[in-house]
């Protein structure tokens, strides 16, 4: 077992009581280390039953899980899933507990010093954007839903496992709140270089989200490769209905510019004036801007905001 | 009125402290045979089934039959007093004890198992916190029906204010009914009042609000 794969399924079924089909059938998975994957399907297709097989919430009826090479059936359930964070899409937050509790319940578990928890707790909720000043003694139902996930979140992370389990947890949040969410997620996991493991069944979030994305239907892997592979090459009828990859539009909303601009450029000869996006930009929003303006490309700049390639209505064309 | 309580104050205080002891003990053993009881019924539906039934059928039998049926099998005094008085608070505590289990929202559950806490970690931690109003509020209702069944075990020589109240029924004596009337129903009035403050404090607590 390599240690490059953060979680591996082999040949996982499980099958619950008085149930007449298996809920996961036979699935082999390799997930690497650090990668954001995705699971999409709709309810019933066995996306969460896979997921909590990862953390023993379920045993599998057969086949085995291993995390960072470890078969989980020989480590003890509890001392497991302190070791890999775990959101829900309820949040699940103890009401009867202050936000700085609820953070601090596994560290405390693990008998982290008192400091060291302070210190923790103020660091995770500024990543999750809450000022801790603020936040730290308020109770859970005087936060809105937005703010109870990122409570959620920070509790997740506290002991700073490697891999992340979330089950839907954007699902019971507004739209607005919810792509704010899906972008600070996004940051999150590039900060901090987390394994995760993301169940939805919102297309959108799934594309978005995931460097790859695994489509499950009827407790069986349809697909698992990047967003934009499963665009262009669906492997089967039902991925493709799934995804409308027929639709030109739909499928530039989750083909960024980095993916297809032209590197090729000198900087020299791009106007001033010309539009500028940045790499992660969908094609949609790149194509909303060529059309704008009186230019026939958009600049893209990287994160440290240096211009690295263009994009035309070729490379609009090729995504 | 006055002149009942300034001839026999020492009486009085002497039954009344007897049938606080009787509800203390009563409703002490009925709380520790209950919490575990209705834990473990509120987990496994099966058992609770069979349990509940007959915690109801014994709640139907009238209280002075109960004591009769006890006396040849543990004698008269504070005994059959205690035992039936248990027997009777056991319904309404158990069946407290398990609502207050089964209302705690699964979400809360399943992240804490997720989160890696162990069975008594989540229990003491998260569940008993959540449970106890619902847990108090059982207690509050068995206390006041236990302060009034226990006068009627005066009959068996448990003591208690039951006995100044029949003993003036017997004998016509008008200030002895009022005055145990009175002390009965104001001891079961103080303690539905304690204990629906402490009620309202665990509830406040299990949903994060000030009290």
């Amino acid at each position: 077992m390599s240690g490059k794969y953060a979680i591996v399924l082999e040949g996982i079924s499980k099958t619950f009581e008085r149930a007449e089909k298996p809920s996961v059938y036979k699935t082999d998975l390799k997930i690497e280390e650090g990668n954001f994957v995705t699971i999409l399907g709709a309810s019933g297709c066995g996306k969460t039953t896979l997921l909590k097989m990862v953390n023993r919430l379920y045993e599998p009826s057969s086949g085995k899980v291993f995390i960072n090479g470890e078969d989980v059936s020989r480590i003890s359930p509890t001392a497991l899933r302190r070791r890999i964070g775990y959101v829900i899409q309820q949040t699940g937050l103890f009401q009867h507990m202050t936000v700085e509790q609820n953070v601090a319940t596994v560290p405390e578990i693990l008998g982290w010093g008192k400091e060291k928890i302070n210190r923790r707790i103020d660091e995770l909720l500024q990543l999750v954007g809450l000022p801790p000043a603020e936040y730290r003694k308020r109770y859970p139902r005087q936060l809105s839903g937005g703010q109870q996930q990122r409570v959620g979140l920070a509790r997740a992370l506290a002991a700073d496992p490697s891999i992340m389990l979330m089950d839907e947890p954007f699902g019971a949040i507004d739209a607005i709140n919810r792509s704010i969410l899906q972008d600070e997620i996004l940051r999150i996991q590039k900060q901090l270089n987390k394994t995760i493991l993301f169940v939805t069944h919102d297309i959108t979030e799934a594309l978005k989200l995931g460097d790859k994305v695994i489509i499950m239907n009827e407790g069986k892997v349809q697909q698992y490769d990047t967003p934009l592979h499963i665009l262009r090459h669906p492997a089967n009828d039902f991925v493709k209905s799934l995804v409308h990859s027929d639709d030109l539009f739909q499928r530039m909303a989750f083909v960024k510019a980095g993916d297809v601009m032209n590197e090729d450029i000198d900087s020299q000869k791009l106007s001033e004036e010309a539009p500028e996006s940045q790499e992660q930009t969908s094609l949609r929003d790149i194509l909303l801007l060529l059309i704008s303006s009186p230019f026939h490309y958009v600049k893209i700049k990287n994160e440290r905001n240096e211009m690295v390639g263009t994009v035309t209505i070729n490379e609009i064309r090729q995504a | 009125m006055i002149d009942y309580i300034r001839e026999n104050y020492l009486d009085v205080v002497t039954l009344f402290l007897q049938h606080i002891e009787i509800t203390f003990f009563s409703l002490g053993i009925a709380i520790v045979i209950a919490l575990p009881l209705g834990v473990l019924l509120s987990r496994n539906r099966t058992a609770a089934s069979i349990v509940m039934p007959v915690l109801s059928v014994i709640y139907t039998i009238p209280s002075l039959a109960m004591f009769a049926l006890l006396i040849p099998v543990v004698g008269l005094g504070l005994k059959p007093a205690i035992l039936a008085l248990v027997a009777y608070s056991l319904l309404i505590l158990v069946r407290n004890v398990m609502a207050g289990f089964r209302s705690i929202d699964p979400a809360i559950l399943e992240a804490g198992k997720g989160m890696g806490l162990s069975q008594w970690q989540l229990f003491f931690k998260i569940e008993l916190v959540m449970a106890l109003p619902v847990i108090i509020g059982g207690v509050r209702i068995t206390a006041v029906s236990v302060i009034g069944i226990a006068t009627i075990a005066s009959w068996i020589n448990a003591g208690g204010l039951g006995v100044i109240l029949f003993q003036g029924l017997n004998q016509s004596n008008t200030p002895e009914i009022v005055w145990g009337t009175l002390l009965v129903a104001g001891l079961a009035i103080f303690v539905n009042y304690f204990l629906s403050v402490l009620e309202a404090m665990a509830l406040a607590k299990s949903k994060g609000e000030p009290f």
